[in-house]
C-alpha cells in the first residue's frame, strides 16, 4: 500500500473512527460502522465532519487528497477487522460515481489488501471473488478465511 | 457542538473532549444508521436476499469460482 495515509483514531468501541484530511490538522473525517440485519455484517459511511458537529456524507470523498482518504479508510477498514475478526463490511456508494470511486481505490490497494483480506463483488445477482474491471453494484471485504 | 479540534503540538496525537466524542457518537450511529436505511431502501428485495444468500455461501466458503461467470 504506497499510497500516503493519514493517522486515524476509534471511539471506544472501535464503531467510529476519525481522521484529519488534507493534513491541516483539524479532525473533518468520520468513519461509521452500523451493524446490518445479520451477526458481523457492517456497513460502512465515510462522512465529512462540519465545524457545528453535524456531519455530512454527500460531499466529495477529498480535497485533491482523494487517493490519502481512501488510503486512510482501508486502514480504519483493516484496523476494524482485526478488531472484529468475524465480521464482513458492505460497502456501496451513494452514487454510480461513488462506487467507480470505491472500485478504484479497491484495484489502487488490491496488492496489500488482497494478502489479508477476502475483496468479493457482488452484481446483484452473485457475490465472486474481486476481479479489477469488472463492474460491481457493491462490495464485501473480510478477514482471510 | 463547535468543534475545532487539532493536533496536539506537542504529541502529535489528535484530542477531542470526551463530551465532545459522546456527542459525535450519537450523531454518527443516527446517520449511519440512516444512511444503511436508504441503501437497504434503495434496492427491490430480490437484491438483498441474493445478497444475504451469497453471503451465507461465502462464509461456507462457497463463492463461486470467477472461472465459471465468465
Amino acid at each position: 500500500m504506497n499510497t500516503p495515509w493519514y493517522d486515524y483514531f476509534s471511539d471506544g468501541f472501535c464503531k467510529i473512527f476519525y481522521f484529519a484530511g488534507s493534513g491541516n490538522g483539524r479532525i473533518d473525517k468520520i468513519v461509521i460502522f452500523t451493524q446490518m440485519q445479520e451477526p458481523d455484517a457492517y456497513s460502512i459511511t465515510l462522512g465529512n465532519l462540519r465545524l457545528d458537529g453535524s456531519i455530512d456524507v454527500h460531499g466529495t470523498a477529498g480535497d485533491g487528497d482523494a487517493a490519502e482518504i481512501l488510503s486512510t479508510v482501508a486502514k480504519v477498514i483493516a484496523f476494524f477487522l482485526v478488531d472484529h475478526p468475524q465480521a464482513a463490511i458492505f460497502i456501496e456508494g451513494t452514487t454510480a460515481a461513488r462506487v467507480r470511486l470505491y472500485q478504484m481505490a479497491i484495484v489502487r490497494e488490491l496488492d496489500d489488501l488482497g494478502k489479508y483480506f477476502d475483496i468479493h463483488g457482488f452484481d446483484g445477482s452473485d457475490m465472486e471473488i474481486f476481479q479489477p474491471g469488472r463492474n460491481y453494484l457493491s462490495f464485501t471485504i473480510s478477514l482471510k478465511s | 457542538m463547535a468543534l475545532n479540534v487539532n493536533n496536539n503540538a506537542d504529541s502529535d496525537r489528535i484530542q477531542f473532549t470526551s463530551d465532545e466524542l459522546e456527542k459525535l457518537r450519537i450523531v454518527a450511529e443516527k446517520l449511519g444508521k440512516e444512511k444503511l436505511a436508504r441503501i437497504v431502501a434503495n434496492h427491490p428485495p430480490e437484491y438483498w436476499e441474493n445478497y444475504w444468500n451469497a453471503m451465507k455461501r461465502h462464509r461456507l466458503g462457497m463463492t463461486i469460482p470467477v472461472e465459471s461467470r465468465s
